[in-house]
């Protein structure tokens, strides 16, 4: 499980964040000393900090340079706007991406999955599903000697789902990690999508697995559920 | 009083003195060469030194009144003269009093427009206030599904207020960088996609690999505006948004713009005939969308095309890269 440290004083804001990365799987750490944040990012060893420009003590800017000093760690700024010129600062004194409030758990996810990505920091475990793997960067899900292949929409929409496996995603959240992805599909897209890729499970006997919770959205079954 | 206006007086009288002693000096010699007695040259200092002395003394005084005079001027009231120079300055020193005159009012009015202009839309935020206070008022639980608009609406008067204020201070913080435009779009195309939804509309986007160079945080303000716009008016079921012959073109099928709005478009505070329709419509968006564009050297243009209307940025030549 990768840790996340929050650079970031607004109590609201942790926990809206916290919330939304534990759910993701991720673990978020906060700043217990505001004088010695670059040390407890040097003792946390997280794999990405995302850090606020407005904090007590000392900014984000200082601090984004301390924690340069010794760390590669990638960093996303937390700023009011791009407009900001405390956003080019920062980007310049180190900081490798940046995110304007207010903004949406599925932005930020976007973005700390890309910066993840990037610096090779993927998750290690495969996905799986009650023996079958799923690779997402072919998109095909193979269970014993069968493969299915996935279209790249129907392979998002299988990810996310098993990223949260056993809760319900909402259609909405569904619409918004696609969106971020770059595929645009609505509501009536998104239910061809989904009866789609139950086809398409159906062919490895998994189709079970995916529940349509009626009025609240989608969700895979654990293992033992199905 | 000057410090000096005792020695820069003499330095401007020196000429004369001297004039004077080389005259005497001359009249020593030729006294000495026609053997005529020095007496006569005495007699003359005598008489001729006294007269050069008063005035000099009369001259400085009224050079200190002069300059004293100069000193006091307003630019008011016309002030006389005393040699050619004199003129050039005194006309030099009205053209500089009418010149500052101007760029004071210039500023006040520019401070004022500015003012006003963030009163109108500040009056937008408390708008989208109202409404959030008004479905707080309702119940002790209010629906997040609700609160979306606006916050949205809030949200976008802001960054104007925001962008205006940056403009308006003219500061040139411009970072040109080369900027793929498919990673810029996706984010605000993701940014947009609940008033996609509610209006039942997907974008068809097309922009391929290119790359412009330009301020990447302009450029996402002038796209915003002009999607923004776009989702105002669109019917129909898509919104395209390609790249093509150096220009990005947001098209949406909504109704066209009339013919008297067209000429008006990126004016300060054009409605035009649509915005009656459209409550939050300050008619700011478009002009600010012309003042970033002219900074950043790109032509903007919004005009009826095909079934609907076609908002076109276009970037110079050597601003494009088409990548692969």
């Amino acid at each position: 499980m990768e840790t996340i440290m929050l650079v970031e004083d607004d109590q609201q804001i942790i926990a809206n964040v916290s919330q939304t990365l534990q759910k993701w799987q991720y673990e978020p750490v906060v700043v217990k000393d505001w004088t010695k944040v670059a040390e407890e990012v040097t003792e946390n060893q997280p794999d990405l900090v995302l850090c606020d420009i407005t904090l007590p003590t000392f900014d984000g800017f200082y601090w984004i340079q301390e924690v340069r000093k010794k760390s590669p760690v990638p960093i996303i700024v937390i700023s009011a706007a791009d407009i900001d010129a405390n956003v080019m600062h920062a980007v310049s004194a180190g900081a490798d991406d940046y995110i304007m409030k207010p903004f949406s758990g599925a932005v930020l996810l976007a973005k700390i999955q890309a910066l993840l990505r990037r610096n090779k920091l993927q998750r290690s475990q495969p996905l799986a599903l009650a023996g079958a793997s799923f690779n997402s960067l072919t998109n095909e899900l193979a269970k014993g000697g069968g493969v299915v292949q996935l279209t790249p929409t129907e392979g998002a929409m299988l990810q996310i789902l098993l990223l949260q496996r056993g809760q319900v995603v909402s259609k909405r959240e569904i619409l918004e990690l696609l969106w971020q992805g770059g595929k645009y599909l609505n509501e009536n897209t998104l239910n061809v999508n989904v009866s789609r890729l139950r086809g398409k499970l159906h062919q490895l006997g998994l189709d079970q697995y995916l529940v349509t919770e009626r009025g609240l959205g989608y969700r895979l079954l654990a293992d033992q559920e199905g | 009083m000057d410090k000096h206006f005792g020695r820069k007086y003499l330095r401007k009288e020196l000429p004369l003195i001297l004039l004077y002693a080389i005259m005497m000096a001359f009249l020593a010699l030729i006294l000495s060469l026609y053997s005529v007695s020095f007496e006569l040259l005495g007699d003359l200092v005598r008489y001729t030194l006294p007269c050069l002395l008063t005035w000099l003394v009369y001259d400085f005084l009224a050079e200190k009144r002069r300059s004293r005079e100069i000193r006091r001027w307003s630019g008011q009231t016309p002030l006389k003269a005393a040699s050619p120079s004199q003129v050039a300055l005194v006309d030099r020193a009205r053209a500089f009093e009418a010149d500052k005159r101007q760029s004071e009012q210039a500023w006040a009015l520019r401070a004022q427009e500015e003012v006003e202009q963030m009163e109108l839309l500040a009056h937008e935020i408390k708008n989208s206030l109202t409404e959030i206070s008004g479905l707080a008022s309702q119940g002790d639980q209010v629906s997040s599904h609700a609160l979306e608009q606006p916050l949205r609406q809030a949200d976008y008067q802001l960054n104007l207020l925001l962008m205006g204020q940056r403009l308006a201070a003219d500061q040139h913080d411009y970072d040109f960088t080369w900027c793929k435009l498919a990673g810029l779009i996706g984010e605000i195309l993701a940014q947009e996609m609940a008033v996609f939804l509610e209006k039942g509309l997907v974008p068809d986007v097309a922009v391929g690999a290119s790359e412009v160079l330009t301020d990447r945080k302009w450029l996402r303000f002038i796209v915003q505006q002009l999607l923004s716009n776009a989702l105002k008016y669109a019917t129909g079921e898509t919104i395209k948004i390609y790249f093509k012959d150096q220009a990005l073109t947001i098209y949406d099928e909504g109704p066209q713009i009339a013919a008297s709005d067209q000429p008006r478009l990126f004016e300060k505070g054009f409605t035009g005939q649509n915005g009656h329709h459209h409550v939050q419509s300050t008619g700011m968006g478009l002009y600010f969308v012309k003042e970033a564009a002219d900074q950043l050297d790109l032509t903007v243009s919004v005009l009826s095309e095909d079934k609907g209307v076609a908002a076109r940025i276009i970037f110079p030549a050597d601003a494009v890269k088409n990548g692969k």
